[in-house]
């Protein structure tokens, strides 16, 4: 063999180049993120108040919020802009019909063919029994003042639509996430008046005469025996970190990321603190069904340090509820119970069902899911389960809870 | 995604020109498996295979290289040109330098939701072993250095909870520039 040929200088030196190549063996990434965010920007409340020009034809679904069921009508809120009017007369094929536009809203209800929304500061009242001719019936002004940056001069902090471009350049790193909340329906009809159905996200909610809403530290109470002609009656002082209302029974149960607030509201003008649940920081929206309060808890950069678990109260006693049994959950947002199935919305994990009868064992008790959809809030309708996600709107029929079918389903229309 | 083609043809189109000279150029085939190893620790499986033919008088075998690189992010399937030069190819073990470029698609990556997944360039120099054993087929070690492109881009990532309720608002793309040292074994024939 004519070893003593080989090129052993060659091989080292080539050797020592691999090696110094080793040195920048480092993944790079380089990440834009593309935002659909909202800009902080001063707003002349005069200005807004100026402003009459509500109803418009359809507009495309491109962030939608909160959605509230009354009655043929499906309501979709676009984030800041105002509220889509959609005919789910047929769930199969829910039409867009008109755009209310006003700036700033973020909630809604709706109260015998009154429609409630906020608009920054103010409330504004709708008539929407003709979706055709919707007129403003009434303004409730400085209700939520706690918007206000500049009371004296009229001036609220607003938000502008902006698309950010954010370009980040550096090492790779395991996949982060970037994730928020979300949340079940609710009806407190009484006597005459009759009340739509909200998500378990919702912050506006109609109970015996009166709407609630909640923002971050306050329960502010109106008088709407007439329905047209919400009046204001008072503030409840909440603490901080208030995410979601659900009214039952004459009762408020108050999400909050620390924990949920019952408050007795037999008096409705009046409501009484009856008990604090009080559980890890996490979001929580909360619906309630005879004894038993179902309370989600996401873990997410909103709610640090959280946990994803789906929790069980007793609260036959509603001055001390009581933990009867918790699951663990992949990520949790809203939920909705109707007869005996529980759906929760799983983010990007879908929507599951669950069989509620024996509450030591509901999450052993998986009936079915939908695993191909996003989905952030639901409510359980009487003709069908309308289901909101960062996809759109889906519709199941949901007859026979195992087996959930789709029956219609409304995209967004933005591709960012 | 502009480099990729050109590098690719080129090659090619100097294998075409080889071949046209009219000389006998059998066939080759080196099968390898190996990892990819990037610092501070991300390891991947590689596994990968080489037809060409061998040009005996520049000691060069030329030809296309395809496998699989299972990165943590993408799964990606290289297909790439070049060429492995063995100039001292009589000895019992022989050096053999080797360069490759070429395209790495993502047809292997599984589909989730809306994610879209784009390849791009591969580039994979490296110096290695050929060891002769006592039947045809010879053993090889190499070590190398890889870089490839790939893109992941993302819409509507996020369900936003704030004041505003959930809504989706974000779109993330992510362009990788995966570098690695690689260290492969196989045999060749």
């Amino acid at each position: 063999m004519k070893t003593s040929r080989f090129p052993a200088r060659l091989v080292t030196s080539l050797f020592i180049l691999s090696l110094m190549l080793f040195t920048n063996c480092k993944d790079e990434v380089i990440r834009t993120r593309t935002f659909h965010t909202m800009v902080p920007v001063y707003i002349s409340v005069a200005k807004l108040r100026a402003e009459s020009d509500f109803l418009q034809a359809p507009q495309p679904l491109s962030s939608p919020g909160k959605i509230y069921l009354f009655g043929n009508f499906l309501f979709i809120t676009e984030v800041n802009k105002g509220i889509h009017i959609v005919d789910n007369t047929n769930p199969g094929n829910p039409r867009f019909i008109k755009f209310i536009s006003i700036a700033g809203n973020v909630d809604l209800a709706v109260n015998s063919n009154i429609l409630y929304a906020d608009n920054y500061v103010d409330l504004l009242a709708f008539d929407v029994t003709d979706p055709s001719n919707i007129r403003q019936v009434k303004r409730v002004e400085n209700v939520f003042d706690n918007q206000y940056i500049d009371q004296a001069r009229g001036l609220i902090l607003g938000y502008k639509d902006t698309v950010i471009t954010e370009v980040v350049r550096g090492d790779v790193y395991p996949a982060g996430y970037y994730e928020y909340d979300a949340g079940t329906p609710v009806s407190n009809s009484t006597g005459k008046q009759v009340y739509g159905t909200g998500g378990s996200t919702a912050r506006f909610t109609l109970m015996n005469n009166n709407l609630y809403t909640v923002s971050q530290h306050q329960l502010k109470l109106f008088n709407v025996s007439q329905a047209d002609n919400p009046r204001y009656s008072s503030t409840v002082d909440l603490g901080g970190g208030i995410e979601t209302i659900f009214p039952y029974d004459n009762k408020l149960f108050i999400g909050s990321t620390t924990g949920m607030h019952i408050y007795d509201a037999t008096v409705p003008s009046a409501p009484v603190k009856l008990s604090t649940y009080r559980h890890v920081t996490s979001c929580d929206p909360v619906v309630v069904q005879d004894k038993y309060a179902y309370v989600t808890l996401r873990s997410d950069n909103f709610c640090q340090q959280g946990i994803n678990v789906l929790q069980v109260l007793n609260i036959e006693n509603p001055s001390n509820p009581v933990l009867v049994s918790s699951f663990p959950m992949e990520k949790p947002y809203g939920l909705t119970i109707s007869g005996s199935s529980l759906f929760i919305c799983e983010g990007q994990y879908g929507l599951k069902v669950f069989n509620s009868d024996d509450v030591q064992a509901i999450g052993r008790k998986q009936l079915s899911s939908v695993t191909n959809i996003d989905a952030a809030d639901v409510i359980a309708g009487p003709k069908s389960l309308i289901v909101t996600g960062n996809r759109g709107i889906y519709q199941y029929n949901y007859t026979d809870p195992s087996k959930l079918k789709l029956i219609s389903h409304l995209a967004l229309s933005n591709t960012l | 995604m502009s480099t990729y083609p050109k590098a690719l043809t080129l090659i090619t189109l100097l294998l075409v020109t080889l071949a046209a000279k009219g000389q006998r150029m059998p066939y080759t085939n080196q099968t390898d498996a190996g990892v990819l190893i990037g610092t501070p620790s991300a390891t991947s499986f590689s596994a990968q295979t080489f037809n060409g033919v061998t040009i005996r008088k520049w000691n060069l075998d030329a030809g296309i290289t395809t496998g699989i690189d299972l990165y943590n992010q993408v799964i990606i399937l290289p297909l790439s040109a070049g060429f492995k030069w063995n100039p001292f190819r009589a000895h019992t073990v022989s050096p053999v330098i080797s360069l490759n470029g070429g395209y790495g698609f993502t047809w292997l990556q599984r589909r989730k939701d809306d994610v879209k997944y784009e390849g791009g360039v591969i580039i994979n120099p490296s110096i290695g072993l050929r060891i002769k054993t006592k039947s045809r087929s010879k053993i090889n070690v190499a070590l190398g250095f890889r870089q490839q492109k790939a893109e992941i881009y993302q819409p509507m990532s996020t369900i936003i909870f704030d004041y505003f309720g959930p809504h989706p608002n974000m779109a993330i793309m992510e362009e990788y520039k995966f570098r690695r040292l690689t260290f492969s074994l196989g045999l060749s024939f």
